[in-house]
């Protein structure tokens, strides 16, 4: 029963990186005001701006590859943010804690993503 | 537990077959024009404005600065990455795009910025051969040095030139290396063979943790291994506890002389490459930095180009903080190893930066706007000359070749010109007409219009950056 666990477990995994990675690649130019955005959303961008821009600018690929074109559920997400286990520990992006992005602010960070994924230019 | 293995390989095939590509060498290594297509219509713009392309074409053009008449000025470089040496020019450019030549200069490029103050012409000569100069340019042309010997024959130049309202002249002078360590990344560069003495030259006295790192030594024929530590010659080991006694001008640092020329004074130090300067509209400071580049000697992975606001006397953090983090934490390392701290003590604790932009995106240029007309006023334009992937790090896809704006309260960056289509990048890859390189901006007198210095196209192929002459242009933007 738990190795039958673990390999849905693994599937699930699977199928999480398959979703991240492989789906088309679609970039959007996004030049939408700060101040045009919802309280929550504006709040995730600078959020966004702060924490995640660097690797992502703007959602494009950079160090990191791009976040405006993955279409995974928010729990993957969230799950992700707070810890590297969640893909097994692979790729470089950190992990961050509730001191860094906290509940509110992740809650915030997943509402700017899902923005994201809604422009398309 | 075989079931096990042979799911997570595949896992691991799928995600390496291609579906994270890292962005390879690209462009052949000549420096010849090649034909550049220009269309406006292949970039976005913010609704409400429009770009346009100003005719004529410019040979590495690096800066720009409008006159009181509002007569626009534009500054070819003289010289590239790639080690491609031109003659340096300062150009008026004419609406009908018509040229004509204020001043030359030497074999001393590259001429990186440029500004305009009650009647003549202010330039940062970057100083690759003879080292880096501040030059007064009278209307009619004529050259004076208000300032020389600066230490710019490494990795980065003497840059940003702006003139404030207190009369003083202020200008950015980058680092020799990336991280303080001379190794082969400089030797590729070209520089450590002409120049086998210099390093960087911290502003103040500092104390060194003594490390040293081992590389072939690429001025010897033999190659045998040499250690070199921090602020000193290549093969030249450090010790625990080594002050390295600081002196001015200095490497990484922003610093000012009286219009008419006199001492160079320190304004801040510990920045990497401090590129472009501008003054807010409340007479703030404002400087971009090239954050560190994953190669050479000590690498660092993930440190993204910077946007501060100087406060004079203040340390920012090179060569062992990116902003206000610590290189010795894990995100930064690089071929698996953290970059160990170089300094025993630091001047201050680094401040964080107003804003953080893509890592190698190369922020370079910057001015704000001031103009209820334009609109966002108060906001920093910053023109990103775009990555030089694969030498100085790998990445995933393109980063830069656009211009952004920045909310310099909250560090929003939005982008403000780019290139249309499905994935970002230069021109000349995505096979459009739009932006290649930005790298300086300025608006007008008035600051309605919004020019935008295109350096034009330079590929990155496997044996190292290839600019191509004469394919550098300026962008104009304004509301509609």
């Amino acid at each position: 029963m738990k190795t039958r666990l673990s390999v849905y477990l693994i599937i699930f995994m699977c199928m999480g990186f398959y979703l991240s990675s492989c789906s088309s690649r679609r970039i959007k130019k996004d030049m939408t005001e700060i101040s045009r955005l919802d309280d929550q959303v504006a709040e995730g961008r600078i959020i966004f701006k702060n924490q995640c821009q660097k690797c992502h600018p703007n959602g494009e690929a950079g160090v990191g590859p791009s976040l405006n074109d993955k279409k995974l559920p928010s729990f993957i997400i969230r799950a992700r943010i707070r810890s590297r286990a969640t893909f097994l520990w692979t790729g470089r992006m950190p992990s961050f804690s509730k001191h860094e992005i906290s509940e509110k602010g992740l809650d915030a960070l997943l509402a700017y993503l899902k923005n994201m994924e809604k422009k398309d230019k | 537990m075989k079931m096990k293995a042979i799911l997570l390989l595949g896992c691991v095939s799928l995600v390496l077959s291609g579906c994270f590509k890292l962005r390879g060498h690209y462009g052949t290594k000549s420096y010849d024009a090649v034909a550049r297509p220009v269309n406006s219509n292949d970039i976005i713009v913010p609704d409400g404005y429009k770009i346009e392309a100003l005719p004529g074409s410019f040979n590495f053009p690096s800066g720009i600065t409008i006159d009181d008449s509002g007569n626009v000025y534009v500054l070819e470089a003289g010289y590239s990455y790639g080690e491609i040496f031109t003659v340096p020019k300062l150009l008026r450019v004419e609406a009908s795009g018509k040229q004509t030549v204020i001043a030359e200069g030497s074999k001393n490029g590259p001429w990186t910025a440029v500004d305009y103050y009650k009647g003549h012409f202010y330039i940062s000569e970057g100083g690759s051969l003879e080292g880096g100069r501040i030059l007064k340019v009278t209307p009619e042309g004529k050259i004076s040095r208000l300032v020389e010997n600066l230490p710019s024959f490494g990795d980065h130049h003497t840059d940003g030139v702006v003139v404030g309202d207190d009369g003083y002249i202020y200008f950015g002078q980058g680092t020799a290396t990336n991280s303080a360590i001379v190794g082969k990344d400089n030797f590729d560069f070209g520089w450590l063979a002409r120049k086998k003495d210099f390093h960087d030259i911290p502003c103040e006295d500092i104390i060194l943790n003594g490390e040293n790192y081992e590389t072939e030594n690429v001025l010897s024929e033999d190659k045998e291994k040499v250690q070199t530590g921090a602020f000193v010659p290549f093969g030249t080991k450090t010790v625990k506890g080594q002050t390295i006694k600081g002196s001015l001008p200095c490497n990484g640092a922003v610093m000012r002389l009286p219009i008419n020329g006199g001492n160079v004074e320190l304004v801040a130090w510990g920045f990497r490459n401090p590129f472009g300067l501008a003054f807010s509209p409340d007479g703030s400071l404002f400087v971009t930095d090239n954050g560190f580049d994953e190669r050479g000697s000590r690498p660092v992975f993930g440190a993204g180009d910077l946007l501060f606001k100087v406060k004079a006397g203040t340390w920012y953090g090179w060569p062992d903080f990116s902003g206000a983090d610590s290189l010795s934490g894990e995100n930064y390392k690089a071929r698996k190893i953290r970059p160990k701290s170089l300094l025993q003590k630091y001047p201050n604790k680094p401040p964080a930066p107003v804003a953080t932009f893509g890592v190698h995106s190369s922020s370079n240029g910057i001015d704000f706007s001031t103009s209820s007309t334009f609109g966002h006023k108060g906001d920093a334009f910053v023109a990103q000359f775009g990555d030089m992937a694969p030498n100085v790090g790998n990445i995933y896809g393109p980063v830069g070749f656009k211009l952004v704006k920045v909310n310099v309260e909250t560090g929003d960056i939005s982008d403000f010109a780019v290139n249309k289509g499905s994935k970002n990048g230069p021109a000349s890859t995505l096979k459009g007409g739009g932006l290649e390189r930005p790298i300086a901006v300025k608006f007008s007198r008035d600051g309605n219009t919004l020019y935008v210095v295109d350096f034009g196209v330079l590929e990155m192929p496997e044996k190292g950056p290839a600019p191509k002459q004469n394919t550098g242009m300026l962008w104009k933007i304004s509301k509609l």
